[in-house]
């Protein structure tokens, strides 16, 4: 697993070790044509493979492929095949060059380079080719694998070397997946021991950047020859070796002579420890505990603002581009700029979702509590309970998991309080199990998480929250007798209306399912409820991905930007195609045979002296759920964006019907439309025809 | 008053910093201590309040910044059009605010000394914020309470 939060740690680590690289590089290549000494073209070759090793590693394979192939033609040239002719020696500086501003791309970016096929395609030609030989070439040095001195030095230190083992591990030449192969005699390995280091380290053998062979020290726990027997019985391994490891073997006596392996990204996290720590480092598949780090929650919100802000630039920047292409005579400067705001624009988005992934946390984090609470919650109140939790890998954004935590308390709670029937009598007469189940779960649906809390208990009576809808006084009989079953259902939501004949001190005292409602609302999400008496409740939570960004319809009216979220609008008409009439003095629309109420936006949201002429009303966009939708009239349909959404300063006071704000590309500030709020308005003219 | 007998008391007073602005012919100045910037008027994107002196959100740096036209809020006639104004950008525990007014002077610094008593004869919205009257060079400034500004929203 290398995600993005890994990479980013070790970006600036890969980017001062490559720039250290590339300075010797600059250095050499430049006095390879006049001096093509072995000293110097080691140190070139050395210098290349490392970066190339790390660059892999980064999951940056264009700047590793071009690496690579420069690679390829030094080793030519350091085996005497390829003489550096004026030719070659160009190229090669030119290939630095690219390397060095490629370097600057990722130092930017964090994003790989984008491939330079046709430098790449001459180096291979170099390297496959050999072209010349040079005269008196001297045979290639022998390539003997070398620990790195880090890890002689740890085993130096060591009291006794006693069984540590060196373990070579060949396989066949035919052999198709050489990293499975590999993969698994690791595996094997690690049955009997314990892996200090490996050569080629685990990255490489990951990227099937090996030849045949590896080796690997190991602290061997067992008798060596049940390792090789073990390791012998892997498929298309073709030898296995197993020595006592002695420190006087191959040392790096001569570096020219021998390829010192680089280790990587490895090598660059552990520069600068503990000595002693080495030993204790394996290059065990599973990369542990140093890939990931603790950052500061701030720093991910902070990060998150700042990409906020970046998006809305990028948006920005590009209308301006556009503008200037309109405009511009010349087209060589509008083009190059055309694409590098795109690219910027490429660039910005990846960030954004990678800042994204960072904050996201399995719901499990809330989830994880929830078995223990409904234990409890089943002793105390003397209920058989189960609870079965699905989906709680899902992962959310940390603003999301600190919203729903305390609903969803009230929520598990109210279902094992009142949901469930009170007594396993009740239950068996009613035909059911013994033991109530409430079933939690969560997954990823439209953009959105959903999150569904069911119970299997007696389900909500319409008739009896009708009844205590008119013993409260919050209604008339007639108007309770009215309601359809689901909006009386969904009197639950109401403040102070608590249905349980007695007031439990598990489940509060009419307190919980309207902040619930309010809760969720507040932070984007939408409230559902399906119910049937006898056979149990379903409630639905449909919750945004992050509360930072979403994704809106803009919409105009008079002279103002609405945004309207888009996980709310069901779709949008034209308004001649769909002619209002009037409901009880409530303007609709008949959509399908479901009647939709009407809200016009210049008037809900009425600002004095303005929005006067109704003319220019052309659209209706439809929103809300499928069993609720309303209307709403606006001039123009700007197109969907992807907005930041930002508060709206407390000074001006409550704002009934906007949920905040957000600044569009052209700097203009725009009016997020709080959809919740306008339902709420709406509720009881949706169960006509 | 000899200066033997002033410098005592300056030392003992601390000084204020105040923003110095007009409007209208009128002079008015309040705390720097919340001010964080001055801006020219920008558009804003009016708000669906019954706050008639609040004008809108503006976007300041990628921020949304509610803008009141503090002629409005003060009950003083508006002599230039909102494009010529400037805007006082303030912060505070109620949020970001800028304030619309004619024209900024400058910066001045003052100590608990200069303030006068305020001639209280009046029960309009100004009046019940102005603090104290500061007489410099012979122009008459009234110090504004900000927190009454900012705390008070109709």
């Amino acid at each position: 697993m290398s995600t993005s939060v890994d990479m980013n740690e070790y970006l600036d680590l890969f980017l001062q070790e490559t720039g250290e690289q590339l300075t010797i590089l600059e250095a050499e290549i430049g006095k390879l044509e006049a001096e093509p000494t072995d000293d110097r073209i080691g140190a070139i070759f050395r210098a290349a493979h490392t970066i190339k090793g790390s660059s892999r590693a980064m999951g940056f394979a264009n700047y590793a492929d071009l690496t690579h192939e420069f690679e390829n033609v030094l080793f030519k040239v350091r085996d005497r095949s390829l003489a550096v002719t004026p030719e070659i020696a160009d190229l090669l500086i030119q290939t630095v060059d690219i390397m060095l501003s490629g370097k600057e791309v990722l130092a930017e970016t964090g994003q790989d380079i984008s491939t330079n096929a046709e430098l790449v395609q001459m180096l291979s030609a170099f390297a496959s080719g050999g072209a010349e030989k040079v005269a008196g070439a001297i045979s290639a040095p022998k390539v003997a694998v070398v620990w790195p001195a880090e890890v002689l030095e740890a085993l130096n230190s060591l009291p006794t070397l006693e069984g540590i083992y060196e373990i070579r591990v060949e396989l066949d030449e035919t052999c198709a997946m050489k990293y499975v192969r590999m993969f698994m005699a690791i595996s094997a390995i690690n049955g009997f021991g314990e892996i200090l280091w490996a050569n080629p380290v685990h990255e490489k053998i990951e990227a099937e950047d090996f030849d045949l062979e590896a080796r690997f020290l190991v602290s061997l726990n067992s008798n060596p020859s049940d390792a090789t027997k073990a390791l012998s019985a892997i498929g298309e391994v073709k030898a296995v070796d197993v020595v006592p490891f002695k420190l006087e073997t191959p040392a790096p006596a001569n570096e020219e002579a021998t390829e010192v392996v680089p280790a990587g990204a490895d090598q660059l996290v552990e520069r600068g420890d503990d000595r002693r720590q080495v030993d204790r480092r394996s290059a065990e598949p599973k990369r542990d505990a140093n890939q990931t780090i603790r950052v500061d929650v701030s720093l991910l919100d902070n990060l998150m603002n700042l990409v906020g802000e970046l998006v809305i630039d990028r948006t920005r920047l590009s209308q301006i581009g556009a503008n200037i292409a309109a405009k511009a005579t010349s087209s060589e400067d509008v083009e190059s700029l055309a694409e590098t705001i795109g690219h910027i624009a490429r660039v910005t988005n990846e960030l954004q979702e990678q800042i994204m992934q960072a904050r996201m946390l399995p719901i499990d984090t809330v989830f994880q509590r929830f078995p223990r609470m409904v234990r409890d919650l089943s002793r105390k109140l003397g209920k058989k309970v189960e609870i079965v939790i699905e989906g709680g890998e899902t992962e959310v954004d940390r603003s999301v998991i600190e919203g729903i935590s305390d609903p969803l308390i009230h929520m598990i709670r109210n279902s094992v309080d009142h949901g469930l029937e009170p007594t396993s009598e009740e239950r068996v007469a009613a035909g059911k199990p013994e033991t109530g189940t409430v079933r939690l779960t969560a997954r990823h649906k439209d953009n959105a998480i959903w999150v569904e809390i069911v119970d299997d208990g007696r389900g909500i009576d319409a008739d009896r929250l009708r009844a205590k809808a008119v013993e409260k006084g919050l209604m008339s009989a007639d108007a309770a007798a009215r309601l359809s079953d689901r909006d009386a259902q969904m009197l639950i939501f109401h403040s102070g209306f608590s249905t349980a004949k007695e007031v439990t001190d598990v489940s509060g005292r009419g307190v919980g399912m309207d902040i619930v409602r309010s809760n969720i609302l507040a932070m984007g999400g939408l409230i559902d409820l399906e119910s049937t008496v006898g056979v149990g409740t379903r409630f639905i939570l449909k919750l945004p991905l992050t509360i930072a960004i979403m994704g809106g319809l803009l919409s105009r009216v008079s002279d103002i930007d609405y945004v309207l979220p888009i996980g709310s609008i069901i779709e949008t008409l034209s308004i001649d195609a769909q002619p209002i009439t009037k409901v009880s003095g409530q303007p609709v629309i008949i959509l399908r045979g479901q009647t939709v109420p009407i809200i016009k936006l210049r008037n809900l949201f009425k600002v004095a002296g303005s929005f006067t002429e109704e003319s220019a009303d052309n659209y209706v966009v439809v929103v809300g759920s499928a069993e609720q939708k309303v209307g709403l009239v606006v001039d123009r349909l700007l197109g969907e964006q992807e907005v930041v959404i930002k508060s709206i300063s407390k000074y001006c006071g409550e704002l009934p019907g906007l949920s905040g704000a957000t600044i569009l590309g052209n700097g203009r500030v725009a009016l997020i439309v709080d959809i919740n709020s306008i339902l709420e308005v709406t509720r009881g003219f949706d169960n006509g025809c | 008053m000899s200066e033997v007998a002033v410098l005592p008391d300056e030392v003992m007073l601390p000084e204020q910093k105040l923003v110095h602005f007009q409007l209208g012919s009128e002079h008015f100045a309040f705390s720097v201590d919340s001010v964080t910037g001055i801006i020219r008027w920008r558009e804003v994107t009016p708000l669906p309040t019954q706050t008639p002196h609040l004008l809108g959100l503006a976007n300041l740096r990628g921020r949304t910044l509610p803008i009141s036209d503090l002629r409005i809020r003060l009950g003083m006639p508006s002599e230039k059009p909102v494009e010529e104004g400037y805007v006082i950008v303030t912060e505070n525990e109620v949020g970001s605010v800028g304030f619309l007014v004619d024209d900024v002077a400058e910066v001045i610094s003052i100590t608990e000394a200069d303030v006068q008593e305020r001639v209280s004869e009046s029960r309009s919205v100004l009046h019940s914020m102005v603090t104290g009257i500061i007489n410099i060079d012979n122009t008459l400034i009234s110090l504004i309470d900000l927190d009454a500004l900012v705390g008070i929203t109709e």
